[in-house]
């Protein structure tokens, strides 16, 4: 006699077939309660947080500096942090290991003869005895062990690199590293610190972490967005010329891409749009072809001063078109010039969007 | 209130292809189909006209203003009511699945179709590659304007653009959608006519395989909707559990939902693979033609999908379908695939035409797939490490960068691998679908079947097609890798993958139980 089974009992096939869907039913349920708990819209606390990309930064630094008459050699930088660990998760889970990217970094620092001034209060018994995979001690005597004495680290130093966000650094104010620092330039490996602050207080800020959630949820690009929505028309037409010599530091280049998307239909132009937006290898290629072709030094308009939030609506700066520039933008009739300073932290004074008028008034060359 | 429009403007450009699908298929009493697998097929097929429609418009050099909009909302109520009105039989015919299987699918497709909706158009491609160009459509009304047109011109200043020359599918739905939201461009709701590809692709298989059998469409349409990578890819294998996959789901460039092309290439594919499929069975040339505009849907979403016509082409040429006598497909049968390509490249045609015109970047593979590169790559030639970011950034030479990477054959071979025995990603699918070659290189009768013929051909020439295509990619190997390349390219193949699955499990079964 057959027996036949019961509507509605799954067989051990049909169970099968369930299981395979298990994985992504569960992935939809926690993507839709993810979205729910953002409220439907991403921001960057919706992505992870900056990541610090150790080889990156220590290569980086030492481009730097080699690029300087002073070179590599008997530089000293105060380093804080050491530990790739989310500050968020507390001290007690904070750890440290020889492949950490933060050792890595100061080891390669050390071996290019940088002196270091290491603030890891809540790591440094741990990092002293740290051992390398041959048994020997990772940092030597060129290290100096700062304790909590992050402030003190500073005096007299070449350069600050944060590689872990602990509140305690966050907390101390850009004037007081002006005023500690010898050199100017602060390297933030966390998009932690506060850019414009540290610029305004006449310090370099460079940041070079890899961003965990994409440029254009960045809060002052947003903003910047909003004020060009309601400053112009969606029939202006916008020329985008770099306000300083082209860097490729950014770990968010091409965000005039962005940029175009966000504001069309409005038309916005730029120099070799082709090669700009290509992947992000031919960006950088874009960067020295605009350096090659406009040699700063030549180009007849002044570097910024300190970046202020006053700029957004004070357009007073003197800006200069060249020839080439000047007759794109005739021939395009533009509205206004959107001149940008080439840092990667999106602060809004990072644009000036200066009408054509104002522009054309200083035009020389 | 934007809101209430955005939603107003999206649903009607939801269901204005809904009804233009519809109308073409057979009347259900000529085709038996279950109101899952109509729904599914009729939008897939509709989506796939109204973009081919609206890309021909756009090639002759016509502009999108308010009367077209109207003329396309009136005929698709005519549409629509000669879809239901010439229906004597109302009946459905289902497919029996069992409440718990409804419930899966069920599950699966109103996730997809909400998470879709629930982040704004968020990532780099869906936003710059797609969007961009559906905004420019909306605001302009035409692709032929300056946005896409000049990325250079004799001053060295342009507009900006990403990849002028993708296929205009994606932002014809999404301007159409703005449109019909009473002119209100939302980044949120204009996704709505793309959130229907992953809830869809299950019932086009179903659809595909009924005149199989009913249990090989339930499998098929069940193990399609549970493929891992219709939803999010790689996020399982390469993140873990505590990865990015589970940390920011459904956020970032590991998503394969939301307003990107590779989905609606597989789902329009696969579509266009069920009607073949059951144009030949049925011998109906209104199917074959549907087939037809469906491969060109593929073909309007992503560049790739021309690929995969092509590959059709060849693989319904190769097998001998259109001359060789068969007794299980008859001459109208014959006619009806013949019909299918022809239908097929015309409906392409506009789109060469309007591609011709548009500026490139770096991305021609037809000049870069040819027997010179193939061999040299195969030969073991060397990855293109002079487009190594490390090398352009002057961090590396090419000379450390070659060193620490094998020839590029190797990287291609070690990515499929992966990707073959990559169950986090892929479910059981590539098991399975080995199994089912295995089992047609054991019993080769099995191919005297021609569209069976036609269907592993798709499959074998489909996965061959992107193995070539990495091999001889212009681009730095490793950088795409790391892009979720090859996964993207062979998510367009879940289609015929599982319908070759299905057709194995419903002769297995026979042969089980004569």
């Amino acid at each position: 006699m057959a027996i036949s089974r019961p509507q509605g009992i799954p067989s051990i096939l049909g169970l099968a077939q369930v299981a395979f869907a298990l994985l992504p039913l569960l992935w939809l349920g926690t993507a839709l309660t993810h979205a729910a708990s953002a409220g439907f819209e991403p921001t960057p606390a919706s992505f992870p947080r900056p990541s610090f990309e150790g080889a990156d930064a220590s290569q980086y630094l030492l481009d730097f500096w080699r690029g300087t008459r002073r070179g590599v050699a008997n530089r000293t930088i105060a380093f804080w942090g050491l530990s790739d660990d989310d500050p968020a998760d507390g001290v007690a889970s904070a750890s440290l290991s020889a492949d950490g990217h933060g050792v890595r970094v100061a080891r390669a620092l050390m071996e290019a003869g940088v002196q270091l001034r290491i603030v890891s209060p809540h790591l440094e018994e741990q990092a002293r005895a740290l051992k390398d995979a041959s048994g020997k001690l990772v940092f030597d005597d060129r290290v100096t062990w700062m304790g909590q004495n992050a402030i003190d680290s500073l005096t007299g130093v070449d350069g600050l690199l944060l590689v872990s966000e602990w509140p305690e650094f966050l907390a101390i104010s850009p004037t007081q590293i002006a005023q500690q620092m010898r050199g100017r330039g602060v390297f933030d490996g966390r998009e932690a610190l506060d850019a414009t602050a540290l610029d305004a207080a006449g310090l370099n800020y460079y940041s070079f972490a890899k961003p965990g959630s994409p440029p254009w949820l960045d809060p002052d690009f947003q903003n910047y967005i909003a004020h060009l929505r309601e400053s112009t028309e969606e029939d202006d037409a916008i020329l985008m010329l770099p306000g300083t010599r082209l860097g490729t530091t950014s770990g968010r280049a091409r965000w005039f891409l962005h940029m175009n998307y966000q504001l069309t239909p409005r038309e916005l132009y730029l120099w070799r749009p082709e090669l700009a937006c290509g992947t992000s290898g031919q960006y950088r290629q874009w960067v020295d072809a605009y350096n090659k072709a406009h040699p700063w030094k030549k180009m007849g308009r002044p570097q910024p001063g300190p970046r202020e939030l006053s700029k957004l609506v004070g357009n007073t700066p003197a800006r200069f078109l060249n020839a080439a520039e000047s007759n794109a933008a005739a021939a395009r009739k533009v509205d206004s010039v959107l001149f940008w300073t080439h840092n990667s932290d999106f602060r809004v004074s990072d644009w000036e969007n200066i009408p054509i008028e104002k522009v054309g008034a200083g035009a020389q060359r | 209130m934007s809101a209430f429009y955005g939603i107003i403007g999206g649903l009607v450009a939801v269901i204005i292809p809904l009804a233009f699908g519809l109308a073409l298929l057979p009347k259900r009493c000529d085709l038996p189909r279950s109101r899952y697998e109509e729904y599914s097929i009729g939008y897939l097929l509709g989506a796939s006209i109204f973009t081919i429609a609206l890309t021909a418009f756009y090639s002759l050099g016509f502009e999108s203003t308010a009367f077209v909009r109207f003329a396309i909302l009136a005929g698709a109520m005519v549409a629509w009511r000669h879809a239901f009105r010439r229906e004597s039989v109302r009946v459905y015919e289902p497919l029996g699945f069992q409440s718990y299987q409804v419930w899966v699918l069920a599950l699966l497709a109103l996730g997809s179709i909400a998470l879709t909706l629930s982040w704004p158009i968020n990532q780099f491609d869906p936003m710059l590659h797609f969007a961009y160009k559906g905004k420019v459509l909306f605001f302009h009304g035409t692709p032929f304007g300056e946005a896409l047109s000049s990325l250079q011109s004799g001053d060295g200043f342009g507009r900006m653009a990403t990849h002028p020359n993708y296929p205009l599918g994606i932002p014809i739905l999404e301007a159409f959608s703005g449109h019909f939201a009473l002119s209100n461009w939302s980044d949120r709701w204009v996704q709505i006519p793309l959130a229907f590809w992953a809830a869809c692709l299950p019932g086009a298989i179903a659809f595909g395989l009924r005149f199989l059998s009913k249990s090989a469409a339930r499998w098929g349409a069940l193990l399609t909707a549970s493929v891992p990578m219709l939803y999010l890819r790689d996020g399982f294998s390469s993140d873990g559990l505590g990865g990015t996959a589970w940390g920011t789901p459904g956020l970032g460039n590991g998503v394969t939902l939301g307003a990107g092309a590779d989905l609606p290439v597989a789902a329009c594919f696969a579509a266009g693979m069920a009607l073949l499929l059951r144009a030949g069975a049925a011998r109906s040339l209104r199917l074959g033609a549907a087939a037809g505009f469906a491969f060109a849907g593929a073909a309007m979403m992503k560049n790739e999908g021309l690929a995969l016509f092509g590959v059709v082409v060849v693989a319904v040429l190769i097998s001998g379908v259109l001359f060789l006598p068969s007794p299980s497909l008859e001459k109208r049968g014959r006619q009806a695939i013949g019909l299918a390509l022809l239908t097929g490249l015309l409906a392409i045609s506009p789109w060469l035409h309007l591609r011709g015109q548009m500026p490139a970047i770096d991305e021609n593979y037809s000049e870069q797939l040819t027997l010179e590169n193939t061999l040299h790559f195969l030969g073991g030639g060397d990855e293109l490490a002079e487009l190594s970011p490390k090398v352009i950034a002057q961090q590396k030479t090419k000379e450390e960068v070659l060193a620490e990477l094998p020839p590029r054959r190797a990287i291609v071979g070690k990515a499929f691998m992966s990707t073959f025995f990559d169950f986090a990603t892929w479910g059981p699918m590539w098991v399975l679908m080995f199994a089912a070659l295995g089992a047609l290189a054991i019993r080769p009768r099995s191919l005297a079947d021609p569209l069976r013929r036609v269907l592993a051909a798709t499959v074998f020439g489909g996965v061959l097609l992107y193995a070539l295509i990495l091999l001889v990619t212009p681009w730095y190997l490793p950088l795409l890798l790391e892009k979720g390349i090859p996964e993207r390219l062979l998510l367009h193949l879940v289609g015929p993958i599982v319908l070759l699955i299905g057709w194995w499990i419903a002769s297995a079964k026979e042969v089980k139980a004569p």
